[in-house]
């Protein structure tokens, strides 16, 4: 049997994901370009090397050709890190080599070139970002030891091949080029730092309007200065479960994406009218809307402004064709919270909510169903029906009214 | 609520939930009084995020609504399963026959999972 899987479209981005795969590709790029610098410089001494029929030569830059090969190949592969790790041999290969062959190393001539690895030293942290930093300081040791080295001249050897045109070329190329490259590593790391900050900032903001989606701005502000999850106890407020009745069976058909975009469209719909009255959306549960007034907002008249929005919910639903609501709506006192690790949810707990619950499921399409607690503290506001006793599972029967609409003497009042 | 098979698919879904269910009973063991009762059914459903504001994942679907239903007229401490999960678990666990009445005359065959005999 195979399991179809039908994908639904999303809009909603992370940067940082972004940042990671842009600054990847940058990396990468990066090393192309090094190593086609490399590639032709190679060729270069390879072609001298036949000239002058130099061997050590040719099989040094032989090698470093085979290098290059790798990092080539690491790079298609996708690990830019190890093909840092490499190029970083090659580096310090490649200085060694032309101390060797040009400049040689005695106390007398002035050497130059060695200078080179202090630009090694400061820019290998920058190729090989994202590795561990063991790893790096390896690489950064080696450079430092190798310059050491090479200042205080230990051990002493003539140049393999003597020309003075390349020494005094180099002996005033190299100040220059190493000046050039530290300003040049300065401005990357700058650069980098402030890139760095502004993702900070950004992916922050983000998260900031995610945790704002999820959960009530009063709790956002709690859990951000407090860093704790807690629950709360509330004496009073009203709690009311609207049912979308009429989309079970388009669920099952071909068309379900459109059933769940109607849904989608009706609970949006919803969303705005709550945010309007400054309530709380607990949550939905598959076609199940779940709203509670007074938490954590504590507000007088949550009785009212719920039923006002059950009525309101009412007209929405008027506009979709073959759809009701079932409305369910109870007063009561309630608990209130995050609990959980990873499921980061305002949820309430409590008799209130069930019985809430139950309001909705014994109700009847297309009509609002309150208990006797909410009918005792919305008054006269509101038209009421009388509903004969039903019987409520562990509270036996109780009495409940049905909403029918405003009661136009006291609208003024609401 | 748990789902499995979605949104990554997985062709040993029932056995991977069975197992689960499990799990949850023995951690529900080490607390006093509280018992938890467990409802399991396999079909097709529908997943997705919805609304503008605290969009949260959820599923929906006629296999879904099922789902609850097992679980509500389970009994506390046990797991019930639908035909269709039966049929995909029948040769690997051991399953104790249940009727659950839902009107006056309809009633639903479902299976409770055998705790004290069952692996096959």
């Amino acid at each position: 049997m195979t399991i179809k899987k039908t994908k639904f479209e999303s809009n909603f981005i992370f940067h940082d994901f972004l940042y990671k795969k842009r600054e990847k590709e940058k990396l990468t790029l990066f090393f192309y370009s090094f190593v086609v610098i490399l590639f032709l410089i190679s060729c270069v001494w390879i072609s001298i090397a036949i000239l002058h029929s130099v061997f050590p030569l040719l099989a040094i830059n032989l090698a470093i050709l085979a290098f290059l090969a790798i990092i080539l190949w690491l790079l298609k592969k996708g690990k830019p890190t190890l093909a840092g790790h490499i190029l970083s041999i090659i580096i310090l290969f490649w200085i060694a080599f032309i101390l060797i062959f040009i400049q040689g190393n005695h106390k007398i001539h002035p050497i130059s070139v060695h200078h080179w690895l202090l630009v090694y030293i400061f820019g290998i942290q920058f190729v090989l970002i994202g590795e561990k930093k063991r790893y790096v300081f390896i690489h950064f040791f080696i450079g430092l030891c190798m310059f050491i080295f090479f200042e205080l001249r230990i051990i002493e050897f003539e140049p393999i091949i003597t020309s003075q045109k390349a020494d005094s070329f180099s002996y005033l190329f190299t100040p220059l080029a190493i000046l050039f490259s530290l300003i040049l590593i300065n401005c990357i790391f700058v650069n980098k730092l402030n890139k760095v900050e502004n993702q900070f900032f950004k992916s922050n903001e983000q998260l900031d309007i995610l945790l704002k989606n999820l959960l009530p701005d009063e709790i956002v502000k709690k859990i951000t200065e407090e860093g704790k999850t807690f629950a709360e106890a509330f004496s009073e407020c009203s709690v009311m479960f609207v049912k979308v009745v009429g989309l079970e069976k388009s669920y099952d058909n071909d068309n379900h994406g459109k059933a769940i975009s109607i849904l989608d469209d009706i609970f949006s719909k919803f969303d705005e009218k709550t945010e309007n009255f400054q309530i709380e959306r607990i949550k939905t549960i598959r076609d199940l809307y779940m709203v509670v007034a007074g938490v954590p907002k504590i507000t007088e008249n949550h009785a009212v402004i719920i039923t006002k929005i059950a009525l309101e919910f009412m007209q929405i639903i008027k506009n979709y064709e073959g759809l009701d609501l079932r409305i369910g709506i109870n007063s009561g006192p309630v608990v209130a919270g995050l609990i959980g690790k990873n499921g980061l949810i305002y949820d309430l707990w409590g008799d209130t909510v069930n019985i809430a619950s139950r309001m909705e499921s014994h109700g009847v399409i297309g009509k609002i169903q309150i208990s006797q607690e909410t009918k005792e503290m919305i008054g006269r506001r509101f038209f009421l029906n009388d509903r004969s006793p039903i019987r409520i599972k562990g509270k036996g029967f109780v009495k409940t009214y049905f909403v029918s609409g405003y009661n136009p003497i006291d609208k003024q009042k609401i | 609520m748990v789902a499995s098979c979605s949104p990554n698919s997985n062709s040993k879904h029932a056995d991977v939930i069975i197992q689960l269910a499990l799990e949850f009973l023995t951690v529900i063991n080490s607390y006093d009084n509280i018992s938890i009762r467990i409802g399991i059914n396999s079909g097709s459903l529908i997943e997705g995020v919805i609304g503008k504001k605290k969009f949260t994942y959820d599923l929906w679907g006629g296999a879904v609504d099922i789902a609850s239903k097992m679980e509500s007229t389970g009994i506390p401490g046990s797991i019930q399963i639908t035909k269709d999960t039966y049929k995909l678990l029948k040769t690997k666990y051991n399953f104790l026959e249940k009727k659950v009445h839902l009107n006056h005359n309809n009633h639903f065959v479902t299976y409770l999972f055998d705790l004290s005999n069952n692996l096959k």
